[in-house]
């Protein structure tokens, strides 16, 4: 079998566009969570978020923004920004119709729907954009990175809560090996910070409540006593996969390889809860690792879902437990996303994206605001600074969602 | 010689194209709007609305494939303006 390896990456967070400036923040532990200042949050459980300062027309035509959600502006210019540091040009480096494209998404586009549904209840149907019915649905960046990039290869968009992004990338992994792509550019994206889509996020359970004496940056807690929910964020990470072969035959700098994989499902009820004893979840993590030729010795870091959602975090520890017993005691774990926030759709991409910036510079990224560990989770959890590893060749990223979803990534330097 | 797009009515199709993200300099007399333009069928529902809305007229969706380039366009507005006016006076004085 081919591998499938990594050949560009692109990123807009919280941290600002590219992974150059998520990578550093992380390293230094520096946070990116703010207080909500594009509506009014005041209202709502949660009024703190990672907001990415990225104004879409100083990228992106005025005709094209007016005619899309903020998500399809930050997967379209993450996605140039991928294929630009991979040197592929569509069309000319690669076919069209050997080009695919793989996006997670978890809310759809709801910036610009609630602005329009807000005109159908008060304008009546007249006052409704045209565009509507194509800017809102979840595969409005999949179709717009079509049209942006002229691809004309396989191409889909997954929607299975948190754990989008990383369904997105094995669907490129399996799109590569069956042949059906000879590039695929997949990631995923999230653009939450509108009224409504934050609204969802609250109502769903998972987002930490804001409290008094908290500052917004010190609010995600995962894996500490005083979890209590994500905080979530916009973005969008892109990568660029192909097979081995390909990309040395071009030449191409190869970032890393995404080795393994596996997704299992373990819904439960009620419906907002997750498995108890981390069997099912434990079962995807140690499949992946299996798939990618390798042991739990040879795992250098965990990269964990880390909602900081209490049964989340103790059942992914139990889960770790579960799927490497023993082995679990020379694993680091850590998850930076407490730094930038959950991106949702993007959360994986990002990790994957961060775990080989972290294994080709021998650092291991710290989690922000684990200060002390909550009871029950026995890992060797990276806190406080960033550790000064040396370099390490496999990471397992951990990806899970509502009603079961569970997709774990193995990716190799 | 002076053309349709230098009319009052010429010059205010452009503006309303304009605040639906068209360049002022990409709008002339002869460009088409599909081929030139890249106007889809949505974008064309999109600016009929804004023209009906700023001339408080009614463009017929018949005649909306008639348009070839954006002197069809403003020449359809200007007759549709003449014909419209007296009934929008005859509105405003009831």
């Amino acid at each position: 079998m081919s591998a499938i390896v990594i050949t560009g990456i692109g990123a807009v967070t919280p941290s600002g566009i590219g992974v150059q400036p998520l990578w550093e923040d992380v390293r230094a532990g520096r946070s990116r969570i703010t207080g909500i200042d594009r509506f009014d949050a005041s209202g709502y459980a949660c009024n703190a978020a990672g907001q990415a300062d990225f104004e879409a027309r100083d990228h992106l035509s005025s005709r094209f923004v007016k005619r899309t959600d903020r998500f399809t502006h930050l997967a379209v210019h993450a996605t140039r920004q991928a294929l630009s540091d991979a040197g592929l040009t569509v069309g000319e480096d690669v076919a069209a119709e050997r080009t695919g494209v793989m996006v997670g998404n978890v809310l759809g586009g709801w910036e610009f729907a609630e602005r329009e549904l807000r005109k159908l209840w008060t304008e009546g149907p007249r006052g409704v954009s045209p565009y509507q019915a194509t800017a809102w649905f979840p595969a409005a960046p999949q179709g717009n990175i079509c049209i942006d990039q002229g691809v004309k290869g396989p191409a889909r968009t997954f929607v299975a809560d948190r754990a989008s992004g990383a369904y997105a990338l094995v669907g490129a992994a399996d799109s590569l090996r069956r042949g059906h792509a000879d590039m695929v550019i997949a990631g995923g994206v999230e653009a939450p910070l509108s009224p409504y889509g934050w609204l969802c996020l609250e109502t769903s359970g998972l987002g930490a409540k804001s409290r008094g004496s908290i500052q917004p940056h010190e609010l995600y807690r995962a894996f500490d006593a005083g979890h209590g929910g994500s905080v979530f964020a916009e973005g969008a990470v892109f990568l660029v996969m192909e097979r081995r072969e390909t990309a040395e035959a071009r030449g191409a700098v190869v970032h890393g390889e995404l080795a393994g994989w596996d997704v299992t499902t373990d819904g439960y009820m009620p419906y907002y809860t997750v498995e108890p004893t981390g069997e099912v979840l434990g079962r995807a993590m140690r499949t992946a690792v299996q798939r990618a030729g390798v042991t739990a010795r040879d795992v250098g870091a965990v990269f964990a879902h880390g909602s900081g959602v209490p049964f989340e975090d103790v059942t992914e520890g139990y889960a770790l437990r579960e799927a490497f017993g023993g082995d679990c005691d020379g694993m680091p774990v850590t998850v930076p996303k407490t730094g930038f926030g959950h991106l949702l759709g993007g959360a994986a991409p990002a990790d994957a994206a961060l775990s080989l910036r972290a294994m080709h510079e021998g650092v291991l990224p710290a989690t922000p605001n684990l200060d002390r560990p909550a009871p029950g989770i026995d890992l060797d959890l990276v806190r406080g600074e960033a550790r000064e590893s040396g370099r390490w060749e496999h990471s397992l990223v951990v990806s899970r969602g509502l009603g079961g979803v569970n997709a774990c990534l193995v990716l190799r330097s | 010689m002076t053309g349709i797009m230098d009319t009052d009515t010429g010059r205010a199709v452009v503006s309303v194209m304009c605040k639906a993200g068209f360049e002022e300099s990409e709008l002339l007399e002869g460009a088409r709007l599909s081929k030139d333009l890249d106007i889809d069928s949505t974008e064309l529902v999109e600016i009929v609305v804004a023209l009906e809305e700023h001339f408080d007229i009614a463009i017929d969706a018949d005649a909306e494939s008639a348009f070839r380039t954006m002197g069809d366009l403003v020449d359809h507005v200007t007759r549709l303006r003449s014909r419209g006016e007296p009934v929008g006076a005859a509105a405003t004085e009831g």
